[in-house]
């Protein structure tokens, strides 16, 4: 195994303690700490990255914010599929608020991705959209799906029922996250880049200021998944006090 | 084979029920043949037109059609209340899921059929030696399309506005299984020596069977989920 791997590896495992012990922490701390580092990612995207002269130019500067958003919306929408599942188990309405603010922001990371992508694809494809694509395809797809979910939950009164089904759709949807990560791999390399190709000199700095920008957009969208879930939590306090006001007619 | 009994069972009783009130068949059917009339009718001028766009348009009459049969595939239980007797019965609930996928596939594959005649009779189609990789096909693709639509309409039966959120739901599920089937399309309808021997049929026939396998084994551990009061 070489230095860098077991270097990534490291990295990896120290990003996960650090996820946890942020739940921890204040949300506003959490949240401020999630805006400074994304500040952080623009900094080093503006000063340090260098630019790609031979085919993308300037345009390729908004992988740094495409890639950490795609990279997290993944993420999120397998802890969203976790959630249900322990849902499914317990039948807690916790973990409906947990996994359904999760989808919310897993939602949101995904229109940016997809938003993100049209503009670079415009800019290296002249299109902003392409239907050959796999990996486009299958993120619309999973952006639709999870729309959905959305709208199903909107539907549905009853709580315990919404947070039973909104559980089951959960877990039928994540099943499009592999497909997802491995649509170029299963379709092969049509027109989406698994990776850029940097020369040696600037590769460092490049993936560097990939990874750093994708641990600061996960961290912020963390806050965010902690900052739904409170006010889904408090919605349905104030829902289940009006409804017992209304019980009892005051 | 006490279990397959009450497999049988379900198949049977839910095919009686569609024989007696012939309502799912037939507005989809309807409904599915109108779909071809209309585009047919809008392209008859040009032969070219009919053979390009024609296939689309079974894949697309079948589809929509569908929905309007699966919308309904659990409203006589829940409407009599019959749900809850099959959940106290002695069965597994997910033999229940298999029993509905099968019934559902069979009422969904008689409309197929007819969709495939009315193709055959207006968009011109007289390639005999291609009909039964057609049927395959579009066997294939309607079990993968019922598998995730029973369980989606067992969710939505009781909703206001289910029939659209089945739809919503169930839509970009189905979009990968449509592009499979759409790459498939030269080698099923296109009259060419070349398409003949075109593998891609086989190959979505490959795809569909795989993406059915995966879905069958999730939602058979998530209808019961579904069910439970």
């Amino acid at each position: 195994m070489t230095t860098e791997s077991l270097l990534s590896i490291g990295a990896s495992i120290g990003f996960v303690v650090l996820c946890f012990l942020l739940h921890r922490i204040a949300l506003a701390v959490h949240l401020l700490i999630g805006f400074g580092l994304v500040v952080g990612t623009l900094y080093l995207v503006c000063f340090h990255a260098p630019l790609e002269e031979v085919t993308l130019g300037t345009s390729y500067l908004i992988f740094y914010f495409h890639f950490p958003s795609a990279i997290s919306c993944l993420t999120i929408f397998v802890i969203a599929g976790v959630v249900s599942v322990l849902q499914l188990k317990s039948g807690s309405l916790s973990h409906d608020r947990r996994a359904s603010s999760a989808v919310e922001v897993g939602l949101l990371a995904c229109t940016i991705t997809l938003g993100t992508g049209m503009i670079w694809a415009e800019a290296a494809w002249g299109q902003p959209w392409v239907w050959h694509d796999p990996r486009l395809m299958t993120v619309a797809i999973m952006w639709l799906t999870y729309v959905g979910y959305l709208m199903f939950r909107a539907a549905m009164d009853n709580p315990v029922k919404r947070a039973r089904y909104s559980a089951v759709l959960g877990v039928l949807f994540s099943i499009n996250v592999p497909v997802v990560w491995f649509a170029i791999r299963f379709f092969g390399k049509v027109s989406h880049p698994m990776e850029i190709e940097f020369a040696e000199d600037v590769r460092t700095i490049m993936k560097t200021t990939q990874w750093f920008g994708a641990a600061a957009f996960f961290i912020l969208y963390l806050g965010l998944w902690r900052l739904r879930y409170r006010a889904q939590t408090i919605h349905g306090e104030l829902e289940r006090i009006g409804e017992t006001f209304a019980a009892r007619k005051i | 084979m006490q279990q397959l009994r009450a497999l049988l069972t379900v198949i049977r009783w839910d095919v009686v029920v569609e024989i007696k009130r012939r309502e799912s068949t037939l507005n989809m059917s309807l409904f599915a043949l109108l779909v071809l009339f209309i585009a047919s009718y809008a392209m008859s001028d040009s032969r070219e037109l009919l053979q390009a766009f024609g296939p689309i348009f079974y894949w697309v009459a079948i589809f929509f059609a569908g929905t309007v049969g699966l919308a309904r595939a659990f409203l006589v239980e829940r409407e009599g209340g019959a749900i809850h007797a099959m959940l106290v019965a002695p069965m597994d609930v997910s033999l229940y899921y298999i029993g509905k996928v099968i019934a559902t596939w069979i009422y969904v594959m008689i409309m197929a059929g007819l969709v495939l005649l009315a193709y055959i009779v207006l968009f011109d189609f007289d390639d005999w030696s291609k009909l039964g990789r057609i049927l395959a096909t579009t066997a294939c693709f309607v079990l993968v399309y019922v598998i995730v639509g029973v369980l989606l309409a067992a969710m939505t039966t009781s909703l206001r506005g289910g029939e659209v959120i089945l739809r919503i739901l169930l839509f970009p599920l189905m979009i990968p299984a449509v592009v499979v089937v759409y790459s498939a399309n030269d080698g099923l309808f296109k009259t060419s020596a070349l398409a003949l021997e075109s593998p891609a049929p086989f190959k979505a026939i490959t795809v569909l069977l795989a993406m059915a396998a995966v879905y069958v084994s999730v939602c058979v551990v998530l209808f019961p989920k579904v069910v439970e009061e």
